[in-house]
């Protein structure tokens, strides 16, 4: 029995999504407020990427020099 | 005996009263080319936040493309063929991509306060794109034609019956929500976005809050140089 996995395989493995997509999200709650997992992890990603583009430095043009 | 120079007419607009004439002196005056596809930017426009306005532009076009590919194949292709699941994957992500871009974009702008310098009528239009793009991915949640859209139409007909607009606005309506979809609102985001960036290269990237005004707009705030 060989103990390497087939190309079928290795593309199910590939392709398998980090959560599963399928069933209802997870949601979070605080008294009032209640946000689903994946929309709050939307909200972060746009707030790290607002304060990279604030904080990081844009590369200079070659001419400009 | 003077001699007619067509080039240098047409450079400057004619004199005709014809309306093509007039519109075409009018669009040469309000956007030249020079404006229109400019080759410089003012050295503030150097950051990353600046990029966001653009990286919208290029999810609405993937968006537009996709969507196109899926309205001549249809939901038999795209439910059950692995090009057709690609394409449909793309689409949503596209979409994923573009409100966020957008957002990041809203906000730069909203920091900036770029509705200074006569901007007003830039912000409104971005803010016109915005609402009608929520309403253009509502109704593309709506005709998935699988269980989540039928989900999401039976919980939205409550919401919008209450305020008033179900007997004209039916979410459980799936040919109407097509329609409205595929043809007029994308129609619509298309036609302000055109609007926003003709309005953009108009009045020019919005000056930093503490900035001075500089009196030639091909210079940056500190008058010393500009980006290509």
């Amino acid at each position: 029995m060989s103990s390497t996995i087939g190309a079928e395989e290795t593309f199910r493995v590939a392709t398998q999504p980090l959560a599963d997509v399928n069933g209802p999200a997870s949601y979070l709650g605080w008294g009032w407020l209640s946000i689903s997992v994946p929309n709050l992890i939307v909200i972060l990603v746009m707030i790290l990427l607002f304060v990279l583009a604030i904080v990081l430095p844009f590369p200079k043009d070659r001419q400009n020099r | 005996m003077t001699t007619a120079r067509p080039d240098l007419e047409f450079e400057h607009g004619g004199s005709s009263s014809m309306w093509t004439s007039r519109l075409r002196r009018r669009w040469m005056s309000t956007l030249p080319p020079d404006k229109l596809l400019p080759d410089r930017q003012p050295a503030y426009v150097a950051s990353w936040i600046y990029v966001f306005g653009v990286l919208t532009l290029a999810a609405f076009f993937v968006i537009l493309l996709s969507g196109l590919v899926l309205s001549f194949v249809g939901p038999a292709w795209y439910h059950t063929s692995s090009a057709g699941r690609f394409i449909n994957s793309l689409h949503f992500w596209s979409v994923q991509l573009f409100f966020i871009f957008m957002v990041v974009h809203l906000w730069g702008k909203f920091w900036m306060a770029a509705w200074r310098g006569r901007r007003a009528l830039t912000w409104m239009t971005g803010v016109v794109c915005f609402l009608a793009s929520l309403g253009t991915a509502f109704t593309g949640y709506l005709v998935q034609t699988n269980f989540d859209s039928q989900w999401i139409s039976f919980e939205a007909k409550d919401g919008l019956n209450a305020v008033g607009i179900g007997a004209f606005f039916n979410v459980a309506n799936l040919g109407q929500m097509l329609l409205v979809h595929a043809c007029l609102l994308p129609l619509v985001v298309g036609v302000v976005v055109v609007w926003h960036v003709l309005l953009v290269r108009r009045h020019g990237v919005v000056t930093p809050i503490d900035a001075v005004a500089a009196t030639d707009p091909a210079q940056d705030v500190a008058g010393t140089k500009v980006v290509s």
